[in-house]
């Protein structure tokens, strides 16, 4: 195998954003906070596309990870982003093994619309919730970052932001290379098969739903620092569909391309409202027509095309 | 000595179908035991019962006298019971070695080594052991997918001793193997089995039941509820009946099939290299080569599923490469997939008819009756569900829905691959008679077994190469 070029890039990538805290403007900085907080939500969503399934709700983690950080922020006081990382992982693993005992009974449309079904109850919950904000949503408090309180409190989020994508990046890198990693192609392709090698599908799934939903979670969690304001949105089913279409514009071949896809996506989005202010989601709908016909493997397909011409199996 | 695997009794029915009738067998461990029966004959299902994947109505399965009856199969393979598929279930996107290597990795069973990289050196040694032992090592880096299915097979069986399973039930382990690797690939299995643990059960194919006497086998022996069809007075004025049907069918306008440097590339790999071949109006061919050769990339090449690189494909004065895929059966070619390709969920009239709806044939009544009366034993199960039939019966069907659209040109990619030996004798008479017809008809097979008496002219296909004999 040789040396692991993904560990290298994802460093290097690293190194660059972080001398970007000094360099960047402020809106560019904004951006890839917001990309990197939505990336890995949707890399929760690639995480199970991997193996199959497709969740439409996975707003709901992005949405319980930014309500776990605001409500211990703005209700009990906490002022100390580690307090709020621990909880938020905590919350959305427990929510996700509940849920995912049923979920993982599910495949294909019954999936995904079941998924997509949880969050509009948490969203249902949350409008109706006076004591949040209803539909406003409220703000999220200055935060410390492991005891560090920055003079800017958005160079505190960006800095913890860029750490937090590198570290799961990472994770989720050498989870790709292990064997429950290649299980879920293995999912996609023949239950039955998999069974037969002693291994449970369906328990699979399940720890892979818990494993999405917590990355989506501190996604939402990063999502609400750098905002610093949440509102039941989050949990709407558009906002899900916007995760998806995120997911398939970027690829699911290797871990940069959720964070890649998301980046382009705010270009896009932002460059497309600014422009044609009511039309913009044509421009969208386009974009994902042309990258659904062009390139069906995500804009990833591009890069690896440019970096290797022999096909390899491991990066499929 | 106590067995190791004991059935009770054991029973199951498919709705009315009675699939397994009070089976109570005894294997003890060392044993080689063959189960042998024609198609339909339960063999199948007394595999998925043993091994959790379906649950018996009645009766009760026994490993080392612990009750098993209720376990999932991932249960069942734990305690070391293993088997193997009469159609390989394998992951076809991955590498034949990713394929091993995910078997391997899943037999260690412990969650640390779960979380390790998968392609360690001491997995892909275990792996690549495996591979050799199959002589399946130059497959390694293949996509599955692009495998012929004979090595399928072999990498089927291959992931199934993966866990040196005590129990190892095959189920047809050689079907779809040519007959001269047949029973080199028996031999394989029988050594690593012979080498390990305390025994196998064995279910075999039935022409292989020969090799398993003579390796001491017991022969596993169940009712036989179902009718053993004498070659009796009654069955010779059936098929007289059926020639009468055929003298009356519609008319069948044969076809004249052109091949001119064709040349099929899969993953950028030739298949098929600047091959020309060509078929008169009414006439048999055969195509005979081994696994891998490039029969059924050829067929499927005709059919239009795969495209052409070089090289053009013409049907009387048609130029195929003109006619897109689903177009090509309204010209009248039938075509019989080696791996049949039924719709489960549909029954067998329904799946027969489907090719007339789409090519919204006319006459589907008279042709529909026509093929019913060539092979009554289709109509004979017309109403069940296509994936209520064994593996033999599906073929019959396939067969069935070929003839059904083929009245120009028919294709049939290893007919007689999978059946036992008195139904491959009814597909031969059913073969003969189009021939009778003037039905311009392309059989593949692996040897002349069956077909050597049927075909006016043989082509031989080795590695994408086709010469005429």
């Amino acid at each position: 195998m040789g040396r692991d070029l993904t560990l290298l890039g994802l460093t290097l990538a690293l190194v660059l954003l972080l001398a970007g805290a000094v360099i960047f403007p402020h809106w560019l900085t904004f951006l890839v906070m917001m990309s990197l907080a939505r990336g890995l939500v949707v890399l929760g969503i690639v995480l199970q596309m991997r193996a199959g399934l497709v969740s439409f709700g996975q707003g709901l983690y992005y949405c319980i990870g930014g309500y776990t950080a605001a409500m211990l922020g703005s209700l009990y006081g906490v002022r100390e982003v580690a307090v709020l990382i621990a909880a938020a992982i905590l919350v959305s693993a427990a929510v996700a093994f509940v849920l995912g005992t049923l979920l993982s009974r599910y495949r294909d449309i019954f999936f995904a619309m079941l998924s997509m079904a949880f969050s509009m109850i948490l969203y249902g919950l949350l409008v109706k919730s006076p004591a949040l904000g209803s539909t406003d949503g409220f703000n999220v408090p200055a935060m410390t970052f492991f005891g560090w309180k920055p003079a800017v409190q958005s160079t505190g989020v960006y800095v913890i932001t860029c750490f937090l994508a590198y570290m799961i990046a990472l994770a989720y890198h050498y989870y790709q290379k292990s064997p429950a990693g290649y299980l879920a192609g293995a999912i996609r392709e023949n239950e039955i098969r998999v069974e037969y090698l002693g291994s449970s599908a369906q328990w699979l799934l399940h720890a892979k739903y818990v494993m999405a939903s917590v990355i989506s979670a501190v996604g939402g969690l990063l999502a609400a620092l750098a905002t610093g304001h949440v509102d039941p949105e989050m949990a709407y089913w558009t906002t899900s569909g916007e995760f998806v279409f995120i997911a398939i514009l970027g690829g699911t071949g290797h871990v940069a391309a959720p964070f890649l896809g998301s980046t382009l996506f705010s270009l896009v989005r932002t460059y497309a409202y600014q422009f044609f202010p009511y039309t913009w989601q044509m421009i969208l709908g386009l974009v994902l027509l042309l990258i659904i016909v062009f390139l069906p493997r995500g804009l990833w397909s591009l890069i690896q095309r440019l970096y290797s011409e022999k096909p390899r199996a491991a990066d499929r | 000595m106590q067995p190791i695997v004991r059935t009770e009794s054991l029973c199951r029915n498919f709705g009315a179908v009675v699939a397994a009738d009070n089976i109570t067998v005894a294997i003890n461990p060392g044993e080689v035991v063959g189960v042998i029966g024609a198609n339909g004959a339960g063999k199948t299902t007394f595999v998925n019962m043993v091994t959790g994947y379906l649950q018996p109505s009645a009766g009760k399965i026994y490993f080392r006298e612990l009750d098993i009856t209720k376990l999932k199969p991932r249960q069942v393979m734990r305690i070391g019971i293993c088997r193997s598929f009469q159609i390989a279930q394998l992951f076809p996107e991955l590498s034949v070695l990713d394929n091993l290597l995910i078997a391997v990795s899943s037999s260690e069973g412990t969650w640390p080594n779960f979380l390790k990289p998968l392609k360690s050196p001491a997995r892909i040694a275990a792996a690549e052991r495996v591979l050799a032992d199959y002589a399946i090592t130059s497959f390694g880096d293949t996509i599955v997918a692009t495998l012929p299915q004979g090595v399928r097979k072999l990498v089927d069986i291959a992931m199934a001793m993966v866990t040196e399973p005590a129990v190892l039930l095959l189920d047809e382990p050689t079907s779809g193997v040519s007959v001269e690797e047949k029973f080199a690939m028996l031999d394989t299995i029988m050594a690593g089995v012979g080498g390990w643990r305390d025994g196998a059960v064995r279910r075999a194919r039935h022409r292989d039941r020969r090799a398993l006497c003579q390796q001491g086998a017991g022969i596993l022996r169940r009712p036989d509820h179902r009718r053993r069809r004498s070659r009796d007075g009654a069955e010779r004025s059936r098929r007289s009946q059926v020639r009468g049907w055929i003298a009356d069918s519609p008319a069948v306008g044969a076809a004249m099939i052109g091949l001119q440097q064709v040349t099929v590339a899969i993953k950028r790999t030739d298949i098929l290299n600047n091959v020309s071949m060509a078929i008169g109006s009414g006439r048999m061919a055969g195509l005979i080569g081994r696994n891998g050769a490039g029969k059924t990339t050829l067929m499927r090449s005709i059919m239009g599923l795969l495209p052409l690189r070089k090289g053009s494909i013409v049907l009387n004065d048609i130029d195929l490469s003109g006619v897109p895929p689903h177009r090509r059966t309204h010209h009248g070619i039938g075509f019989m997939p080696e791996d049949r390709r039924l719709i489960p969920d549909l029954t067998v009239a329904e799946n027969v008819l489907l090719p007339a709806w789409a090519a919204k044939l006319a006459d589907t009544d008279a042709q529909l009756a026509w093929t019913y009366a060539l092979m009554p034993e289709v109509q004979q199960f017309a109403d069940r569900k296509a994936s209520l039939l064994s593996g033999g019966q599906q073929k019959l069907v396939a067969l069935a829905r070929s003839l059904m659209i083929g009245r120009r040109l028919l294709l049939l990619d290893e007919p007689f691959e999978g059946v036992a030996p008195a139904l491959a004798q009814r597909l031969i008479e059913v073969i003969a008679v189009l021939k009778g017809e003037g039905a311009t008809v392309l059989i593949s097979e692996s040897d002349y077994t069956y077909s050597r008496d049927l075909v006016d002219q043989v082509f031989v296909i080795e590695r994408g190469v086709v010469t005429a004999r």
